[in-house]
């Protein structure tokens, strides 16, 4: 596992090892050594947003949190939420990149301002 | 409470380099449902939403586009367009991660041509997004 933390519900999100390397480095390689502002996205977020498509997916936004040269843009996580029976309610990162806009069509549930 | 708005010096996306994807691999990550086009080792790069349809990969220093990426691709992409569904029907066993080495290149090369012939469409239907960030005042 990556990291372990809590989003701003409470619910517990996790990022293994292998959504990290396999799938989130292996084609955003700007992301190398960026675990912890992900973490920090996710335990202090700027915007959620609900995923237009899933709804067990939420969308976090946070501008100005990576280092540069992406320190002017957004960090972008996506979470899936799982209920499980005895673990109840979790998160999974599913991917986590910069980007310059937020995606149309998703659904702004929360926001910092 | 106020709020300003704070232009971000972002970069501009270099559409011009949009046929540039034609070199790139088309790569598909079943489990994630994610498609991306782009090099044997990918390059570092911001991500630009098109419509909410895909993010274009744009390098940050120049604004060329250098990859692309399309989240949900079975699952919502493809039932959007079903035009490219038959051309992905015959590509899809070339394209999944780990990439096969026995890739014919002509049925990549048509795939790519038909994805770079879709995203210009995209891209004359739908002007470019500014970027804008809200803060407090």
């Amino acid at each position: 596992m990556i990291f372990q933390c809590r989003d701003r519900g409470n619910v517990s999100v996790v990022c293994s090892r292998e959504c990290w390397e396999i799938h989130i480095l292996a084609d955003h390689p700007e992301m190398e050594g960026c675990e912890t502002y992900v973490k920090a996205a996710i335990e202090n977020p700027y915007q959620v947003y609900q995923d237009s498509k899933d709804i067990n997916k939420k969308i976090i936004y946070k501008p100005f949190i990576l280092p540069k040269p992406y320190n002017q843009q957004y960090l972008r996580v996506a979470i899936e939420y799982k209920f499980k029976k005895f673990r109840g309610l979790r998160g999974y990162v599913l991917s986590a990149f910069p980007c310059i806009n937020i995606k149309k069509g998703d659904i702004l549930i929360w926001t910092a301002l | 409470m106020d709020s300003t708005v704070m232009k971000v010096d972002n970069p501009q996306v270099n559409f011009n380099t949009i046929n540039d994807l034609k070199g790139l691999m088309p790569v598909y990550h079943q489990e994630y449902d994610t498609f991306y086009l782009r090099g044997e080792k990918p390059r570092p790069a911001t991500s630009y939403d098109l419509n909410g349809t895909a993010w274009l990969r744009v390098d940050v220093e120049s604004g060329d586009i250098v990859g692309l990426q399309i989240d949900d691709f079975e699952s919502v992409f493809l039932k959007k367009y079903p035009e490219l569904a038959k051309a992905w029907k015959e590509v899809k066993p070339l394209c999944v991660r780990p990439k096969s080495r026995k890739c014919p290149v002509d049925a990549e090369e048509s795939f790519l041509l038909i994805i770079i012939n879709f995203l210009l469409t995209l891209f004359r239907d739908n002007p470019q997004q500014e970027s804008f960030i809200f803060l407090p005042a």
